[in-house]
């Protein structure tokens, strides 16, 4: 291959509070995924949230209530291989423990988070 | 659409001239000059809905079998174009900038996506599956899936 993947990192910032804000992270992530590149996503302050249990079955993202529900986004990034990352501090913020969350592929601290938007091509925040 | 025989099968059309990688519902053409064009299949074009967008960066790259030619996006579904064979992109489609749906309109003419030639057709057809075999693997799972096909109008 001519192009050398990139790592692509999109931090999100919002969650169940603000529905219209989360689906086109999930968007974005599946498309750099499907393009080959590494795209991770990580939840922080309250769009852990997002990833509980039981939530994005029922959280649909447009405002009328009609559409997809987040489901149809996450399982979609999962599918194209995009990682999740939860930040551990937020869990206490939006009340709930690793254990309540969908499958993600790990908990990072602050420190690991700033390594990882320094060893990343492209950072995008939500 | 193209000219020539094809079969139907819960709606979906799948012509009888074409090379078939199911699982990605991409088909494939042999042209006479060895090289391959590629697209989406009907069955493609009916579980993405209309097509608004298609991002075609690979002009000129040489890819793997597998890996993304682009991608494909209808608002709220977004698939990748992978490349069935390992060879070089010699041409994409470039008035699918300007009418996305004609992917869904016309899927195996004007619809089409890429122009590769294969880096050794001869030994490699990559993930293709062509002939009454190709026809009868995508039939048969089409039928165990249930996917049933309809086509943008106008």
């Amino acid at each position: 291959m001519d192009e050398e993947p990139k790592k692509y990192l999109y931090v999100l910032t919002h969650g169940v509070e603000a529905p219209h804000r989360s689906a086109s992270p999930f968007f974005l992530a599946t498309t750099a995924a499907l393009m080959d590149h590494e795209a991770v996503m990580v939840f922080t302050i309250t769009a852990s949230s997002l990833l509980k249990r039981g939530v994005a079955e029922t959280l649909k993202v447009k405002p009328d209530g009609q559409g997809e529900t987040l489901k149809f986004f996450i399982d979609q990034a999962r599918e194209a291989g995009v990682k999740f990352y939860v930040c551990a501090p937020s869990l206490d913020l939006v009340g709930c423990r690793v254990e309540d969350l969908i499958e993600i592929d790990g908990v990072v601290g602050g420190t690991a988070l700033n390594e990882m938007a320094a060893a990343a091509d492209v950072v995008i925040s939500f | 659409m193209a000219e020539g025989q094809f079969r139907e099968v819960n709606g979906c059309r799948l012509p009888e001239d074409l090379w078939y990688w199911p699982e990605k519902h991409i088909w494939a053409r042999e042209e006479a000059d060895g090289t391959l064009v590629v697209g989406m299949t009907d069955v493609a074009q009916s579980l993405a809905g209309k097509i608004v967008v298609v991002n075609l960066r690979s002009l000129g790259k040489t890819l793997n079998a597998g890996k993304s030619a682009g991608t494909l996006e209808s608002g709220k579904w977004v698939g990748a174009i992978p490349t069935p064979v390992s060879g070089e992109v010699i041409a994409v489609n470039e008035r699918l900038r300007s009418d996305p749906s004609l992917v869904n309109r016309d899927p195996y003419g004007e619809g089409w996506l890429i122009r590769v030639r294969p880096a050794n057709w001869g030994e490699d057809h990559g993930n293709l599956v062509g002939g009454e075999a190709g026809l009868r693997q995508y039939q048969e799972q089409l039928e165990a899936s249930g996917i049933r096909c309809q086509r943008e109008e106008g």
